[in-house]
């Protein structure tokens, strides 16, 4: 499933994430690779966008970028 | 690049946004700038001198990024000075890089970057103590051994560990540095991304190697006061309550202050009339200088409350929280949430406002942030906004506790959002309109903040404004005056029957004050727009104000201070402003100044385009005529129609 | 109070200079490659941010 498809609050480790842009070389930068653990925190008021924590940190994405981030639990 | 710079020590202070790079920045080299919690806040470059042993070396603070490869024009700049590729800039010696030791593998990767181009690094580690004491361990010997670089745990506050700093990158001067060479993993297709993970590989080792996490999580704090403030519903409810908070606060604490500073002027003004005897000199002292200068002056708390409740709003990383809530609407107008940012530092003045833009990756949206950013309602908008509530809906409350004033003053800066919004929204549809950007945004953890940035600031702030005051507003108070003094009429024109000729003295009487400022200069200029201004209810002397107005916003509550009190005759006392406004009298005898009047020329005054600076600042970040050009003309339009339909509908409505 | 007119001069002939002189750096300050003028917290020398 993807990043977005994770109930709030579930653990889950990425198996991939896909496209060539320039925000999926940025995400991976930001340190969400294949095998890194995340957590879905919360959905802001309307939905998106959504927290999630990597490496020990809180990260703010769009759904639309969350789409393109493959996770299994 | 000229000679003499090249033979300095240049060291660059580099690290992801948040580390606390400004803040050891200013521990290193003693300048003062503001810290806050939020990515990007560092637009610009900022240097300092540092001394290395006994060589003197200079210290430049790179603005906040993740990684060379930069995907904003802020990112771009930092990354281009590391590596020595930007043109105005020598290349650094030694980097700095700054490692939030709560946030290491992120921070890290950084590190690995630069170090493979072999460019001489030191970690300076931060944020030690809140690390520790959330019972984590850490050998620093031992990881810096794994990442083969030297690291020194720093901390900003009691100076630990810059002395050990200074004496390592004094050692990396003569060093031959070495270059990071990683093994690339053959496991996974990865194509162009094998570096990532070569790279996050490397530092998942170290950091195992050497960090002990205890297994409780230690952001939970954070997550807990996240869980109300960015909770679906409550969030907005509490940042629009927030905001209210401030506004009432604002006005509340400013008042006995405000009301000392007005008593202090007024005794100025009468102490000067005494000392120097009736004159030119001393008209031009107490009407254009003291009323010119003290007008804007008595603002100074608001300014003050304004700057702390920003500084502390940003310090504590609550603005970072507010974007992630307001995404959503920012990206249906097609606006980036880290857009956010910069409109809101635009509340404090759109100049840094629009120079902050540069953290946003995509052109257009950055030129649709520049393009609204003047709309949210800054600091030299204050005295206007107050002058008119403090005079025309003072003591008045909702409920008896919420004040209209706060209210009001909510409203005219939600006026500008509003407007802000439906601006962005068309231009975002017409000529620069483009794909939704992507929105990617860290969300720091809460922090306290720090009391002396939030002082300095504040202190930095009322500098700036009195120093304004002291000299643009002070030269421009003195001219103002002049063109309502001069020229002095002895005799009326034809035709007026204001002269009165005592025959048996033989003297003439010099015409009343108020006469003599409806003939001067600017009472001349007053009338003559008079016809522009008046479908909005202004008289000659707001309008006389106004088009001064559009050399610095603030100078209208200067120059409706001088006007009030030149033309003001023998027999009146002189007053406050505020009872001046309130007292003033059109030609036909009915107030000039009404609730409906006030609020016209507040609407007014939130959407006209009347900061000569910012478009400046929008001419040199477009590097173009068109958009200043075309910023100056929508905006002013859009007040003018705005003010209108306020004015006449409220007519319409029934009020006067 | 002839005095007193002669400094009121000299003070509004020194204001005049002034503000024409700002204006006039102001007008500079349209072009791309010249500093940042003098506001808020936008320091002449150093185009640097100050707050």
């Amino acid at each position: 499933m993807t990043l977005t498809e994770l109930p709030v609050g579930q653990n889950a480790r990425v198996t991939s994430v896909n496209g060539n842009s320039v925000i999926v070389h940025r995400l991976m930068e930001m340190g969400v690779i294949p095998g890194a653990a995340v957590e879905m925190v919360k959905t802001a008021p309307f939905g998106d966008p959504i927290e999630v924590r990597v490496r020990g940190y809180s990260l703010a994405m769009r759904k639309n970028e969350a789409d393109s981030i493959e996770v299994s639990a | 690049m000229n000679g003499a710079a090249s033979s300095q020590i240049i060291i660059a202070l580099a690290g992801n946004p948040n580390a606390g790079k400004t803040t050891l920045f200013n521990s290193l080299t003693g300048l003062r700038q503001k810290v806050a919690n939020y990515p990007g806040v560092t637009v610009e470059r900022k240097q300092g001198p540092w001394s290395v042993g006994e060589r003197p070396a200079q210290i430049i603070d790179l603005p906040g990024l993740y990684s060379l490869d930069a995907t904003s024009l802020d990112e771009q700049i930092a990354s281009e000075v590391i590596q020595g590729k930007y043109a105005a800039e020598q290349k650094p010696d030694v980097v700095i890089c700054v490692v939030d030791a709560t946030n290491l593998e992120r921070n890290l990767y950084l590190v690995t970057q630069i170090r493979e181009l072999g460019i001489p690094v030191v970690i300076a580690l931060t944020m030690i103590d809140v690390f520790e004491r959330q019972k984590h361990e850490i050998d620093v010997d031992s990881l810096s051994r794994q990442l083969r670089t030297p690291i020194v745990a720093v901390n900003a506050k009691d100076g630990r560990g810059i002395d050990e700093l200074e004496r390592i990158v004094e050692s990396l001067f003569d060093e031959k540095p070495s270059i990071l060479d990683l093994p690339m993993p053959e496991e996974v297709s990865v194509g162009d991304n094998s570096r990532i993970f070569a790279r996050y590989k490397f530092i998942s080792n170290a950091v195992q190697e050497s960090v002990r996490h205890n297994d409780q999580d230690s952001h939970r704090f954070s997550e807990k006061i996240d869980r109300v403030l960015t909770h679906r519903f409550f969030g907005l409810v509490i940042l629009v309550g927030i905001l209210l908070l401030v506004f009432q606060t604002i006005f509340s604490w400013s008042s006995v202050p405000m009301d000392l500073l007005e008593k202090g002027f007024g005794a100025a003004a009468d102490f000067a009339r005494d000392q120097l005897g009736p004159g030119m000199l001393t008209d031009l002292v107490a009407d254009g200088i003291i009323a010119g200068v003290g007008g804007v002056v008595v603002f100074l708390p608001q300014i003050l409350l304004l700057f702390f409740f920003i500084s502390i709003l940003e310090d504590t990383g609550y603005m970072a929280r507010a974007a992630f809530l307001l995404d959503k609407l920012m990206s249906r107008i097609g606006l980036h949430g880290k857009a956010f940012l910069p409109l809101f530092s635009s509340f404090a003045c759109a100049i840094p406002g629009i120079m902050a833009t540069r953290t946003i990756e995509n052109r257009r949206d950055r030129f649709a942030t520049i393009m609204i950013a003047p709309f949210m309602s800054c600091s030299a908008r204050l005295p206007v906004y107050t002058l008119m509530i403090a005079a025309l809906f003072a003591g008045q409350s909702f409920f008896g506790f919420i004040s209209v004033g706060a209210v009001l003053m909510l409203a005219m800066y939600a006026l500008g959002i509003v407007v802000a919004i439906v601006a962005a929204f068309i231009l975002k549809r017409t000529i620069l309109s483009g794909p939704p950007p992507p929105f990617l945004m860290e969300l720091p953890p809460y922090r306290v903040p720090n009391v002396r940035t939030v002082i300095q600031n504040m202190i930095t702030r009322a500098w700036l404004f009195l120093k304004r005051a002291g000299t643009v507003i002070l030269a421009i108070s003195i001219v103002l005056w002049a063109l309502m003094y001069f020229p002095r009429a002895e005799v009326s024109p034809a035709g007026t029957t204001a002269v009165v000729v005592d025959a048996q003295a033989n003297t003439v009487e010099p015409l009343p004050e108020s006469e003599q400022l409806k003939n001067s200069f600017a009472g001349r200029l007053g009338h003559l727009i008079e016809p522009v201004i008046s479908p909005l209810g202004f008289d000659w002397k707001t309008g006389v104000a106004l088009i001064a107005s559009f050399a610095a916003r603030e100078v209208l509550v200067s120059t409706l201070s001088i006007i009030y009190n030149v033309g003001k005759d023998e027999n009146e006392e002189s007053e406050s402003l505020i009872s001046a406004v309130r007292d003033a009298k059109r030609e036909d005898g009915k107030p000039t100044w009404t609730p409906l009047t006030g609020l016209t020329l507040m609407v007014f005054f939130v959407l006209a385009m009347q900061c000569m600076s910012t478009l400046a600042v929008v001419r040199r970040e477009t590097n173009s005529w068109r958009w200043p050009l075309f910023m100056m003309a929508y905006m002013t339009a859009l007040a003018y129609v705005a003010a209108l339909i306020t004015y006449q509908g409220g007519r319409l409505l029934g009020f006067e | 109070m002839e005095m007193q007119a002669l400094i009121a001069g000299i003070v509004i002939t020194s204001a005049v200079f002034y503000v024409s002189v700002i204006g006039l750096r102001k007008f500079r300050s349209f072009s791309p490659k010249a500093k940042c003028g003098n506001d808020c917290g936008c320091n002449g020398g150093t185009k640097k941010l100050t707050s």
